[in-house]
């Protein structure tokens, strides 16, 4: 019998879990709002199944989270119960005073960075959360899933799900390196990954040479801008049987899946007639999803949002497909223009010598803004400043050549496998 | 120290100058960078950005220093 989840080494049976869950199930039956804040797999993995079994709420808090947040949140939510760090033997947890006045309200709550301000709160239902679960054919039923993802966040739970749903298991990669993720996709011969296109670039760049690549059943790409060079790439080095790239987001869920291997989708997906309806207002994509959030909690004020949520994501129609564009306040503005980092990183990936990179911007108190980029350079190949400005004059316009440029070591990535642009 | 600072500062400028394929020229204290270096507004943004990193120091972070010599501007980074 295939084991619950693999944490680096050590493997964790289904029985071990079951004990474990039998275990804590009459202490989460006594409360109601539960929060978790624990960067480890075990903690997170009982909270998930014992709050959606007892019909429990679940604040699922990431683990950089700071005492003070925490506190914030244990007062605002009348939590009364904290789940913190554990191993198969015990799980550290501390009890509140259950408030009678609360009801019970069966939901998960995940927080979302998103790309600027204030983090929100994203409540969801069982059913919204695990709604990718029941995409998961017979073929990858019993498979071993990698999770690449942070599991308190929307990507994470939808590999949680998916991989307990069609009892699989979860291979968890503690360090986070991508020197580690190499050997234990090789190892544990992973079936199903899926990553932004960012961690698919830093997973390849990093595979070592002669290391058994995995027999991989379904590749999945999405979370940032998904190019055609980016679905090449993972298409020509793991040879996926299936190949796919998906547009989802924590407050409309998973809305686009593509698997013809082309960047982009066919415009046919806007249709009135479909269940998950689209429509693009000043170049935005805005979505109307059954497996849309229940609603979204700001800190401090309550709203309930509207049918139409708009995901803040630029398309543009180009030969019948949309292509994805970048974030809209994402654009930096060089002198009057608005420039799309992602757009730029398109055309610099494009050189050999350049092996990532991440575009931003830089405040200056001179020009106001600078259009920055951080370059790694692939190990055996060099680029001075002045050759590379040179041939990006004849690529693209000048307000959209990066003026400061740095060659660096490595990008910073944020737990999401997402660029950090600042 | 404030030798070092101004050493500084011209490897800098000369830095930003090859980048932008400007040939070298020969940098004194007082060298007035706008006018003398072939270096425009936005390459010494880049001068400003780099030498920040380098210094760790951000001499406008309260507003805009008037500065034209190279002194002027290593002067900015010994306070």
């Amino acid at each position: 019998m295939m084991p619950e989840f693999i944490i680096g080494d050590e493997k964790v049976s289904r029985q071990a879990l079951n004990q474990l869950l039998d275990r804590y199930l009459p202490i989460f039956e006594r409360h109601r709002n539960i929060l978790v804040h624990s960067g480890q797999p075990i903690s997170q993995n009982v909270s998930l199944h014992l709050c959606e079994k007892t019909g429990n709420a679940l604040f699922l808090c990431p683990a950089y989270f700071k005492p003070a947040q925490i506190d914030e949140i244990i007062a605002q939510h009348h939590i009364d119960l904290c789940i913190y760090d554990g191993d198969i033997e015990h799980i550290q947890y501390h009890e509140l005073e259950v408030s009678h006045a609360v009801q019970r309200d069966p939901a998960i709550y995940v927080f979302t960075t998103g790309t600027t301000g204030m983090p929100k709160l994203i409540k969801h239902s069982w059913e919204t959360i695990s709604v990718s679960s029941r995409a998961v054919g017979k073929r990858l039923q019993e498979k071993m899933w990698l999770m690449s993802y942070a599991t308190t966040g929307y990507a994470g739970l939808q590999i949680f799900f998916s991989a307990t749903r069609s009892n699989g298991t979860i291979v968890y990669v503690p360090q986070g390196s991508f020197p580690a993720y190499c050997e234990s996709i090789s190892k544990h011969d992973v079936n199903i990954i899926s990553g932004t296109p960012t961690f698919w670039r830093l997973l390849i760049n990093a595979w070592p040479q002669g290391l058994p690549k995995p027999r991989l059943e379904q590749a999945t790409i999405g979370g940032e801008v998904v190019t055609q060079d980016i679905l090449d790439v993972v298409d020509q080095f793991f040879q996926p049987i299936n190949l796919t790239h998906i547009y989802a987001s924590t407050e409309v869920g998973t809305v686009i899946i593509v698997s013809d291997k082309k960047a982009g989708f066919p415009a046919s997906y806007i249709d009135p007639e479909r269940v998950i309806k689209f429509r693009v207002v000043e170049d935005v994509l805005e979505v109307s999803s059954p497996s849309r959030m229940k609603s979204q909690v700001r800190m401090g004020n309550f709203e309930v949002s509207d049918v139409w949520i708009s995901t803040g994501d630029l398309v543009q129609l180009r030969d019948g497909r949309y292509f994805f564009c970048g974030r809209r306040d994402g654009r930096v503005n060089i002198g009057g223009s608005k420039v799309l980092p992602e757009e730029v990183e398109g055309v610099l990936l494009r050189f050999e010598q350049v092996k990532e990179c991440v575009v931003y911007e830089k405040k200056s108190p001179i020009v106001g803004s600078l259009l920055a980029v951080d370059i790694v350079l692939t190990r055996e190949k060099s680029l001075s400043i002045e050759k590379l400005k040179k041939e990006l004059s004849v690529l693209l316009p000048s307000y959209k050549i990066p003026q400061y440029i740095r060659f660096v070591k490595e990008i910073v990535i944020s737990e999401n496998g997402k660029k950090i642009r600042k | 120290m404030k030798n070092t600072s101004v050493e500084m500062v011209k490897e800098v400028i000369l830095e930003v100058m090859a980048e932008n394929g400007l040939n070298p020229v020969p940098l004194e204290g007082e060298t007035h960078i706008l006018r003398d270096t072939g270096l425009d507004s936005l390459g010494l943004a880049i001068v400003v950005v780099k030498l920040e990193e380098k210094t760790n120091k951000d001499p406008f972070e309260a507003g805009f220093v008037t500065f034209n010599t190279i002194d002027e501007l290593a002067a900015l980074y010994d306070a």
